[in-house]
């Protein structure tokens, strides 16, 4: 394949580094399926622990991926993670591009 | 990554995770207890509406107090959220006719124009088989037809009048059935998912 330059390399594909990290790319993936869940429904489904679900958390949180929400359900405190319409739409995107990486992959 | 990821799945099992602590199927015993009773004796029957307050408030106070503290809580999206309402919809417009119906069997007002237990089980059957279908819940297919057994059973039973003359015990049997299903599924998820020992939550 001959790039733009002319040289004999692969095309350039945009991977969301965010989203590729594999703990990230599960918590994210459970979070596109529904339209918020609170901490403790993404740490049994991911199988993640707290601390590291909140670290990754903070870094999706700091490019406005998702949106978190502290408060209280009767006297527990409960936080809830929901996407951003940003998050949702670079999620897709990243989807998308990781499809169109892989076509015509020959098995 | 080990696993693929496939997000229709993932939907699904999402959806599916309330149905894995056994409250749904307790709850829906419940309900059935409370019609074998109403099919035995029949001087309840009026009284049925306040009985079956009892599953609706269990299953409430189960979710809120086992089940979302050890799983957590989820909003689903709005499309899954909107078959929902639809579908709560049409099972109270069925249960307001099973209810009516029960009532009515039960002063004996329609049961010389219509086969009323067949009527009603079939309303049933189909609640059962909506319920499947509409919220992946897999396992309610084998209620419905084991409440389907327990139609045919009662039936023989109120035409035969066999070694019991009343064919809500069949009913009575399957509720049972139901329950101890939904016991077993919820011994399982307590044990698998323990009550946290602290408040888990987001620490930034």
């Amino acid at each position: 394949m001959t790039n733009k330059e002319g040289n004999d390399k692969q095309p350039q594909v945009s991977i969301d580094k965010l989203i590729h990290e594999p703990a990230r790319l599960k918590i994210l993936a459970q979070l596109y399926v529904v339209e918020s869940a609170d901490f403790i429904f993404i740490m049994r489904q991911t199988g993640l622990t707290q601390g590291n679900i909140s670290g990754h958390l903070t870094k999706l949180e700091d490019s406005e991926y998702v949106e978190i929400k502290k408060g209280y359900a009767g006297k527990r405190p409960q936080t809830m993670i929901s996407f951003t319409k940003k998050g949702r739409e670079a999620f897709k995107k990243y989807v998308l591009n990781m499809r169109h990486l892989f076509d015509g992959l020959i098995d | 990554m080990e696993q693929k990821i496939d997000l229709k799945q993932l939907e699904k099992k999402t959806a599916q995770e309330i149905f894995k602590t056994g409250i749904v199927d307790i709850g829906i015993g419940l309900v059935f207890i409370v019609s074998s009773l109403v099919m035995i004796f029949d001087d309840i029957s009026y009284y049925i509406i306040i009985f079956f307050i009892v599953p609706i408030v269990f299953i409430s106070l189960a979710v809120k107090y086992i089940a979302n503290p050890r799983m957590g809580v989820v909003k689903f999206t709005r499309r899954r959220v909107r078959n929902s309402k639809l579908l709560t919809i049409i099972i109270t417009v069925f249960l307001v006719i099973t209810v009516t119906l029960t009532i009515f069997v039960g002063g004996n007002i329609v049961t010389d124009l219509i086969n009323p237990r067949f009527l009603i089980s079939s309303i049933i059957f189909s609640i059962f088989v909506a319920i499947a279908y509409s919220l992946n819940f897999d396992r309610m297919y084998i209620y419905a037809f084991l409440l389907a057994g327990a139609f045919y059973l009662s039936e023989k039973i109120r035409e035969n009048d066999w070694f019991i003359s009343e064919g809500g015990y069949a009913y009575l049997f399957a509720s049972i059935v139901l329950i101890v299903i939904g016991g077993v599924y919820l011994i399982r998820f307590l044990k698998k998912n323990p009550l946290p020992e602290k408040d888990i939550t987001y620490d930034k």
